[in-house]
């Protein structure tokens, strides 16, 4: 385990601190948490709802966390987590199939202000929304976070094989989006 | 974090369009978002603790309430278990005459009944099915309208004949005198009479019993009803 993690973690059980502790968890994290939501949700005011929600139920948890994972790991997970409730939520609440989805995410990243359909940067984000949410996740944790297979495995619950194959569709399928669409 | 030049090399492997992609982050945010966001969410977690909190101090309950609930219940249970069981004391209590007459069967059965008594399958009664042709079919449906029409056709004639009779009859019970009554005090249908009856020898008649004096008195009087009947001729 990070030692500062480890450090974080002691002064959380302190009453005293536990305040300024979670305020340092929040800040060493959030901006890694934010952006690995938001790839999933797309927008803005959706991703600041499940990270509010995510550092919540954080507070609760970690007063029982088991210091046998290390928190960094512990916290995608429940980010993953939410971000998967909330998808769930919102398609039940739309009650639209899954390639209807696809469309939503796809009509939300191109609502963004920067939005450019010329670049291919975009066409990469339309891509990857495009994609199952499992192999959605699997990319971007492997493509944006650098996070080795080992680890995903544990924020996943899969196995590492099961990962790499994930992770070579996702990229052959983007590919083909990108070159023939 | 792994190596970024493994992670590269593995994508390149697989794809190196995509591997060759620009990997900054596209998607917009507000200015400063990450500044307020931890003190937001601790404000967040202090207003729900308070709901929390809230949610325990609304109501309160007596002293040892929740100590004796399950005591209080079973007692409760039993006490109206042992109303229940006793039917006699009950019936004690509403109509004391019942409890005097014997519980026993009045009815009888036959002798052995129930020692030989068998279950029967019910029978089944096989009928002939009788298939209809799609020719006979046809010919009921023929039948069918032609009857349909026979009666439509009479019903028709039927309320034709009423109609026209009960007319003559209304005439036939009406006397000439009231008829004459009727077209005096009705001055409209006189004018048309008037008008439509140039061409006829009545109405040539009713002019020539006509002084010359009395037309010229009524063309000063009707000038513009003598025009319509003029413009009729």
């Amino acid at each position: 385990m990070n030692i500062d993690d480890k450090e974080l973690l002691k002064q959380f059980h302190d009453p005293t601190s536990k305040e300024d502790s979670f305020t340092v968890i929040i800040k060493k994290y959030q901006e890694k948490l934010y952006w690995h939501i938001r790839r999933m949700v797309v927008e803005h005011e959706d991703a600041n709802d499940v990270l509010q929600n995510m550092f919540i139920k954080v507070w609760k948890g970690l007063e029982n966390f088991r210091e046998d994972s290390q928190l960094y790991t512990w916290l995608y997970r429940i980010a993953t987590n939410e971000c998967l409730t909330f998808l769930e939520q919102q398609k039940r609440k739309a009650t639209v199939s899954l390639s209807n989805e696809e469309t939503g995410l796809s009509n939300k990243v191109k609502a963004d202000t920067n939005f450019d359909a010329n670049r291919l940067e975009w066409k990469l984000q339309l891509a990857i929304q495009h994609l199952p949410e499992k192999q959605r996740l699997v990319f971007n944790l492997r493509y944006y976070d650098e996070m080795p297979y080992e680890q995903m495995s544990r924020v996943l619950d899969t196995s590492e094989g099961a990962l790499k194959a994930s992770y070579h569709h996702a990229a052959k399928k983007i590919e083909d989006f990108i070159l023939n669409r | 974090m792994e190596n970024q030049y493994t992670i590269f090399n593995e994508l390149k492997e697989i794809s190196p369009a995509v591997a060759n992609l620009n990997k900054h982050n596209l998607y917009s945010l507000p200015v400063g978002y990450f500044e307020g966001l931890s003190s937001e969410i601790l404000a967040s977690i202090f207003i729900q603790s308070l709901l929390n909190d809230s949610k325990d101090t609304v109501y309160t309950t007596p002293n040892g309430y929740f100590t004796h609930l399950a005591d209080n219940i079973l007692q409760k249970i039993k006490l109206e278990t042992i109303l229940i069981a006793n039917v006699e004391d009950e019936l004690e209590n509403v109509a004391p005459l019942l409890n005097s007459i014997s519980k026993q069967s009045p009815y009888s059965v036959p002798h052995g009944y129930f020692a030989d008594f068998k279950m029967q399958a019910p029978t089944v009664h096989k009928t002939k099915i009788v298939v209809f042709g799609k020719w006979r079919k046809l010919v009921s449906y023929a039948a069918a309208a032609v009857f349909a029409g026979i009666l439509a056709i009479g019903a028709i004639k039927y309320i034709k004949a009423s109609y026209s009779l009960n007319i003559e009859n209304e005439f036939a019970k009406t006397s000439e005198s009231d008829i004459k009554n009727y077209l005096d005090n009705q001055p409209s249908v006189g004018y048309a009479f008037v008008s439509s009856a140039t061409d006829d020898q009545e109405g040539s008649g009713f002019f020539e019993e006509t002084s010359e004096d009395e037309l010229q008195q009524f063309l000063k009087e009707q000038p513009e009803k003598v025009e319509i009947a003029n413009k009729d001729i």
